[in-house]
């Protein structure tokens, strides 16, 4: 039972990491790869305020605000002129490998390398039952806001106008622009969102483990990149449902593997999605005719 | 009998964009496709030229089954073509673009330049395909096709952009090829090329062919009058 | 003549690296080449790091051999993994040659004979510094002879429209794969001679940073011919040791330099020794990497 809300917890985490991905491909049709340094920089944003007295919850948003400010800088700075020349995806690719590097180093240069911890006390760390499971508050409050903020971004992009704005950019952006859409806008509000929910993902991971550390991104990015190929690309309900078809077969899998190999189950099974039917269960076609 | 087609059919979820289409194209003829836009035309090259997956039906090379290739074994069976929408090495030199397209010949630089001469471009073999005007990219991308000596040439509205005196230049030139064993199939829109260039045509509507003939029984056609009835295409 | 053999001495781990890195740079070059973007280079130089090293060690393999062996494991590694994702459209690409990365890596980690965690130690250390340039000149005048050729040109006409160049008879996914393959060939001699030149090795060495560090060389020394990725290897591994007070902030500027280069000259460094012809590439807009 715990196992269960293990996978549902760390699920939850997987999943708003991964919709920060989704959201810039889907408008986009481009891999932010500087996504894990913005889940990084949530960790140590809060880990920041915190040590400055901040409390926890206020942290969260505090994370969110500054990531999504950062990720839309990230756009004006690395994307936004490659789209003005209409660059091929690659090269968004590369530029953001190189934001990445910028991003993790700085908050090494202030942190280390090192296992952090969040202030003593700062954390909730209470444990209830409920029906003779063992629960805590921490985790429980995580899933909560997790799940909250999913059903957010899922209201936002069916119910609002932006939502509306952002679907059409990804169907067809050269109709949404003479459709009146301000594109440039639109864009950046998805980078504040996307950013923002990987800041925000990385906080409660941070929280979780108690040791944000400057690399805690690189193992989450292929994770996520599991999810988004197991739930198809660009894909909203798709990066969900792939999260905790990730997290519920990883949690199956320690069963008969090996602690180590654990993440060799999220590889193997990106792996052979890809070849069997490399569009996921939502996605679009992703091979090549020629 | 160089290139037939039977049944063939191609979906995009629930639209049918070409629907059991039936062709018989003769060796060394010049072979209009017209219709309205999004007839089906570009969609029925793009199945017959390998960029496209048939959903049903089979297409025939010189008696040969070869519906299930890819575009680079097509091309080596002779077919070449050229894109609506134009699709040109734009950052490779002029000459680069037409030895390339001589691939499957070995890409000799002297046969690419008098190709080059033919087509008028010669002057311009080494600037950038991207720079070339456009009326000369469409010439570019023709040349381009003939590098491969290919059996069987699909010409994507090769006249779009071209003006008359262009236009009349390309009318030649199509009329010369089936003498050299080239034989043509031609999507256009431009009456006057089409009625001065085929031998016979072919009308495309909603993905189905409505009629067959010479461009003068075509052109008499009321079914097909009906076709383009409300659309007055541009000559 | 002395100062010169001091300052060989005095500095022969960087300028080893240099030769080394270089290779790298063009075993990567290879794939950008044809338009696609590959970071499983660094596994395949990893693979046959370990295999010459354990060749040279435990079955006491003359070291050209060894070297030998490495290389053609690596490349017949890449033939299968090579066929499977080169179908897929350039994201997905990426995506699968990053978690093949991480594979290796944790494969490392898990079997025994490598060392696992605590790497490969007590290599001999055969590897002198005219083996590396020897063989960065041998490979960097075949690949650039190989560039010229007729499947060089083709390997062009396929980045600048893979759709076109197929049909013109170009066999697309055959040349990409034979770039690729190159390429692992060529990363898996490096990797051989690297782990021969530092006496111990280990899996962090080859993995997702190494990864992307080869590709930075690789895109801001640009893709236009052989020098460019020479040139950027030795530009990313002259300079920190060259600067060595701004060590701490190398991976800043390799981030500052790459989203600068992507951005205004997305050829690549080299390009300044063609400016015309950019500046033709750029008013027809194919001015891009892919």
């Amino acid at each position: 039972m715990d196992q269960i809300y293990n996978a549902i917890f760390i699920g939850s985490i997987y999943a708003l990491f991964a919709l920060g991905f989704t959201l810039v491909f889907s408008v986009l049709d481009i891999l932010n790869l500087a996504q894990p340094a913005l889940f990084t920089l949530g960790a140590f944003v809060a880990l920041f305020a915190m040590q400055q007295g901040v409390p926890a919850a206020l942290a969260v948003v505090v994370a969110f605000l500054v990531c999504g400010i950062a990720g839309v800088m990230c756009d004006r700075v690395a994307f936004a002129p490659l789209r003005r020349r209409s660059a091929p995806p690659l090269s968004a690719m590369i530029s953001s490998i190189g934001v990445s590097l910028i991003i993790i180093r700085l908050i090494q240069l202030k942190y280390g390398p090192d296992l952090q911890a969040y202030p003593a006390g700062t954390l909730p760390a209470a444990v209830f039952s409920i029906g003779g499971l063992q629960l805590d508050t921490l985790r429980s409050a995580i899933i909560a806001l997790a799940i909250g903020l999913m059903l957010g971004l899922t209201y936002l992009v069916r119910r609002t106008r932006l939502g509306r704005e952002l679907r059409a950019l990804a169907e067809n952006p050269r109709a949404a622009r003479i459709l009146g859409i301000d594109v440039e806008r639109a864009i950046a509000a998805t980078f504040f969102l996307s950013a923002g929910l990987g800041g925000v993902a990385g906080v409660l991971y941070g929280f979780a483990t108690n040791s944000p550390f400057s690399q805690m991104g690189l193992g989450f990015e292929l994770k996520a990149f599991a999810v988004m190929v197991v739930g198809g690309m660009g894909s909203i309900p798709g990066a969900v449902l792939g999260a905790y078809i990730l997290s519920f077969g990883e949690i199956a899998s320690l069963t008969f593997l090996p602690s180590e190999l654990r993440d060799a189950f999220a590889y193997g099974l990106l792996f052979a999605v890809l070849v069997v039917r490399p569009r996921g269960i939502f996605g679009q076609r992703a091979v090549d005719r020629v | 009998m160089l290139l037939e087609t039977s049944g063939l059919m191609k979906r995009f979820g629930g639209v049918v964009a070409v629907n059991s289409v039936d062709l018989a194209i003769i060796e060394g003829e010049v072979f209009g496709l017209i219709g309205p836009n999004g007839a089906g035309k570009t969609t029925l090259i793009n199945v017959i030229s390998g960029q496209l997956r048939a959903d049903g039906g089979a297409v025939r090379l010189a008696g040969a089954d070869v519906t299930r290739l890819r575009p680079d074994q097509l091309a080596r069976r002779g077919i070449a073509r050229t894109f609506q929408a134009i699709r040109l090495f734009k950052g490779l030199t002029v000459l680069e673009n037409v030895r390339l397209g001589g691939f499957v010949r070995g890409g000799s630089p002297v046969h690419a330049q008098a190709l080059l001469e033919r087509m008028g471009i010669a002057a311009r073999a080494h600037a950038l395909a991207g720079e070339l005007a456009y009326g000369d990219q469409r010439r570019l991308e023709i040349a381009r096709a003939l590098a491969a000596e290919p059996k069987l040439l699909i010409l994507d509205e090769p006249a779009a952009g071209m003006n008359p005196t262009e236009s009349a230049a390309l009318r030649v030139l199509l009329r010369s090829l089936g003498a050299e064993g080239i034989t043509t199939v031609l999507i256009e829109h431009d009456v006057r090329l089409v009625m001065g260039a085929c031998d016979r045509v072919a009308v495309l509507s909603f993905g189905r062919k409505i009629a067959q003939g010479t461009p003068a029984q075509v052109q008499g056609d009321p079914a097909v009058r009906d076709a383009y009835l409300g659309s007055d295409d541009d000559a | 003549m002395d100062d010169l053999g001091a300052f060989l001495a005095a500095y022969q781990t960087t300028i080893g690296f240099i030769g080394l890195n270089a290779m790298l740079a063009l075993s990567v070059w290879l794939t950008l080449y044809t338009g696609q973007l590959t970071l499983g280079n660094a596994a395949f130089a990893g693979i046959a790091a370990y295999c010459s090293a354990l060749l040279t060690m435990k079955a006491g393999f003359p070291f050209p051999l060894a070297l030998a062996c490495g290389a053609v494991l690596a490349a017949a590694v890449s033939v299968p993994l090579g066929a499977t994702v080169f179908r897929l459209r350039g994201v997905y690409l990426a995506i699968a040659t990053l978690a093949f990365g991480e594979i290796v890596r944790v494969a490392i980690l898990a079997i025994p004979v490598t060392g696992r965690g605590q790497g490969l130690v007590g290599i001999p250390p055969k590897t002198e510094l005219w083996h590396i340039f020897a063989s960065l000149l041998i490979i960097a005048v075949a690949l650039e002879r190989l560039r010229r050729s007729t499947v060089g040109r083709a390997w062009a006409a396929i980045r600048e429209d893979e759709v076109a160049a197929a049909s013109q008879g170009i066999p697309v996914r055959g040349y990409q794969l034979a770039a690729f393959v190159l390429g692992a060939l060529v990363a898996g001699w490096a990797g051989g001679l690297a782990a021969h030149f530092d006496f111990a090795i280990q899996p962090d060495e080859f993995g997702f940073a190494r990864a992307v560090q080869i590709l930075v060389f690789a895109v801001v020394g640009g893709i236009p011919n052989v020098l460019g990725p020479i040139a950027g290897a030795l530009l990313f591994t002259a300079l920190p040791a060259i600067l060595q007070p701004l060590q701490e902030y190398r991976d800043i500027f390799q981030g500052v330099i790459l989203v600068l280069v992507i951005v205004f000259l997305p050829r690549g460094l080299a390009t300044i020794l063609e400016l015309r012809r950019t500046a033709r590439l750029r008013t027809i807009g194919a001015e891009d990497v892919a």
